[in-house]
């Protein structure tokens, strides 16, 4: 309030004297700026090896910290523009806590916006390009990765910095489990998901005690075993050389281009043969998945076992004064995101058609997270978003591949600056005691 | 009087090598209020937590209405009707404290919730106020209130309360005093672990004075509050 008062109270126009002090402040701003930038770019760009000589490439310095000195002092002018205030004002405010919608205050009704996602969904495949399509199955596989680890991690606040084991769990269970045992995508699919809760399980007995750092550290370990006895253990995973996986199948219908029985797809239907066909059903099972994993998420958090997950990243000591049975609610949430996680990983195997332990490393994990954190923590909306944003840009921005990590970088660095829970603040709506005794009790009044 | 409603019969219990409880003997009947005084480092959170079992009793028993509560695990202690209030609050911070009531809620359901909602909001007026609010917002002294409302929201027979005046301006423990003789003028049983000796003698019908892990005395709050020994170990003479 103070601060619009304050505005409010600004003359429209300002005196030269005004103008001329702010414009010199810009300059000045935007002067320090190039300096910084010079010390950075300057090694960097400004000095190419050439030999055991290096030569000045002053041209394309110059024109770095002319980009930049213009950048930063439009920016300055600019946010010193009442318009610039109040953006500024907006990105500052350090909102770092979960919004609570009030009990009586019903949610916003986004039913049309869901529809018409689900459609524009539904288009897709019969409108993009097989690349196009490729691309997005691989930003819904991690949609799924992300809202498993987003049970771990943003509602049940364990950091969990393997979470990749569960992902090569899944993908590797479909891989072997047609090896050995000839189990299609659509019965390990399921026992994919189960295998994955049970390790995720294996996994929680032992750092049931644990918290934080600790916590993250086992949690990296046990990735980095999983992926080590995949890459080892020869005999039964192959080692590096990997594993085929087989595609999905519509009825028993086969996408390949001749099958040793039966009839292809494409034969049956009458249809020419069209690699894209594989990704095009791919795309359509995995999407009605991450639409059920959407609800049943959604779900879950309203359910008993959500709020104990959520109690427990609040407060364990309280939640265990309550009488609540933590071992439980660490197990439950430990399973739950390992079976999601697992279930990414059967698709990532069947959209590759071949598995190997170099998909399944440290940075994998890292990725994860990355988007669970940018999204906001305990976010879905901003789970989904931020999955579509690291795997999709990089594909946009192919031409810029060397610089992916950078982005990630400076991506981490602004949010942390303006968006610290990430890019959805994460909103839940609070908790309602059941309807029926409400409304008897005031049947009762 | 007939059976104690918590019998505490000469509980050992360490962590690890160390001994933090040493032969404790102690009981509290119905409607009592009974406070356990000591220093920094005596024991009596300790013995509070082993009600839970962390640190689980190495030899002794103790008995919740003629259950032992020694074979139980933790988190079937609090539907038995005990209800602990954890030293330093420990308040959901992200939820509102309308949540934080309902999550008290845990042990019996939430059959009672909007009755005992509004005897809650009767009793912390504060808290009707800021019930849409994150608990984080709270103050100290509000946060404690809250921490106690959660606590009876389960409707305890035995209310447990650990510290309810660490770190608050002596005008709010004077305030949370006054609740806690309100609530117990209701019937409540409570068990108090405090420093505050003055304040917790003074509210207690009997006291307990705890150090090195032994009782080393019991009476009447009255009788403690003249001891000389208490005075001159807790109030500087």
């Amino acid at each position: 309030m103070a601060i619009d008062y304050q505005y409010s109270n600004k003359p429209d126009s300002l005196s030269s004297n005004e103008l001329l002090f702010r414009i010199r402040k810009s300059l000045l701003d935007a002067f320090i700026t190039t300096l910084l930038a010079l010390a950075v770019f300057g090694p960097i760009v400004g000095l190419e090896l050439d030999g055991y000589d290096f030569q000045l490439q002053l041209k394309s310095l110059v024109s770095i910290l002319g980009v930049i000195f213009t950048g930063r002092l439009v920016a300055s002018l600019f946010f010193q523009t009442s318009q610039g205030e109040k953006l500024l004002e907006k990105f500052s405010r350090k909102d770092t806590s979960i919004r609570v919608q009030p009990l009586n205050q019903k949610a916003a009704n986004g039913y049309w916006i869901i529809a018409l996602f689900m459609l524009a969904g539904l288009m897709v495949p019969f409108l993009a390009s097989k690349y196009w399509i490729t691309v997005i199955i691989l930003g819904m596989i991690y949609v799924l990765l992300g809202l498993g680890l987003n049970i771990v991690v943003g509602l049940a606040g364990l950091l969990d910095l393997g979470f990749v084991a569960f992902y090569a769990i899944g993908a590797y269970g479909l891989a072997l489990g047609h090896e050995y045992l000839g189990l299609g995508f659509w019965s390990m699919l399921p026992l994919a998901a189960l295998l994955a809760a049970l390790s995720g399980a294996l996994l929680g007995f032992p750092v049931l005690r644990m918290h934080g750092d600790y916590l993250a550290i086992v949690t990296l370990g046990f990735g980095e075993i999983i992926r080590l006895v995949l890459n080892n253990w020869t005999q039964f995973t192959g080692g590096p050389n990997g594993v085929s996986a087989p595609a999905p199948t519509l009825f028993g219908l086969e996408f390949k281009r001749r099958v040793k029985e039966g009839t292809p797809f494409h034969e049956y239907f009458g249809l020419s043969y069209d690699s894209a066909y594989k990704f095009i059903f791919i795309y359509l099972i995995l999407f009605a998945l991450v639409w059920a994993v959407l609800y049943i998420n959604h779900r879950l958090t309203k359910m008993p076992v959500g709020r104990a997950w959520e109690a427990l990243r609040e407060d364990e000591i309280a939640c265990r004064s309550l009488g609540l049975n933590h071992v439980l609610v660490k197990l439950s949430a430990f399973m739950t995101g390992a079976a999601v996680g697992g279930i990414a990983g059967v698709f990532f195997a069947t959209y590759q058609g071949f598995v190997n332990p170099t998909s399944f490393t440290f940075f994998e994990s890292a990725l994860i997270l990355a988007i669970v954190v940018l999204g906001g923590l305990g976010s879905t909306k901003g789970v989904v978003i931020a999955a579509f944003v690291l795997t999709v840009m990089p594909e946009v921005l192919r031409d810029f591949s060397e610089y992916r990590i950078l982005m990630f970088g400076l991506l981490m660095v602004l949010m942390m600056i303006w968006r610290p829970r990430g890019l959805v603040r994460m909103t839940r709506s609070s908790f309602q005691p059941p309807q029926t005794v409400r409304q008897a009790m005031e049947g009762v009044r | 009087m007939n059976q104690p409603l918590l019998d505490i019969q000469e509980v050992d219990a360490s962590y690890g090598p160390i001994q933090a409880l040493n032969q404790v003997s102690m009981h509290i009947h119905q409607g009592e209020i009974v406070t356990l005084v000591g220093a920094n480092g005596a024991g009596k959170s300790t013995l509070l937590m082993s009600l839970f079992g962390n640190p689980g009793v190495t030899r002794g028993e103790i008995h919740f209405d003629g259950t032992a509560l020694t074979s139980q695990p933790g988190h079937k202690i609090a539907s038995l009707g005990i209800a602990l209030v954890p030293e330093g609050r420990h308040v959901f911070a992200q939820m509102s404290v309308e949540e934080n009531l309902i999550m008290g809620t845990t042990p019996i359901g939430t059959k009672h919730v909007h009755e005992d909602l509004e005897k809650m909001y009767e009793l912390f007026p504060i808290l009707e106020e800021r019930k849409q609010q994150n608990a984080s917002t709270l103050s100290g002294g509000e946060q404690q209130m809250l921490a106690i409302a959660r606590g009876l929201m389960s409707r305890p027979r035995l209310l447990l309360l650990d510290e309810p005046s660490l770190g608050l301006a002596p005008i709010v423990v004077q305030q949370i005093f006054s609740i806690l003789k309100e609530v117990a003028s209701g019937g409540m049983t409570i068990f108090l672990v405090e420093q505050n000796v003055h304040h917790a003698l003074k509210l207690a019908n009997r006291g307990y004075v705890m150090a090195n892990g032994r009782i080393k005395l019991g009476g009447t709050g009255t009788e403690l509050l003249s001891n000389r020994e208490v005075r001159e170990a807790y109030m500087g003479g």
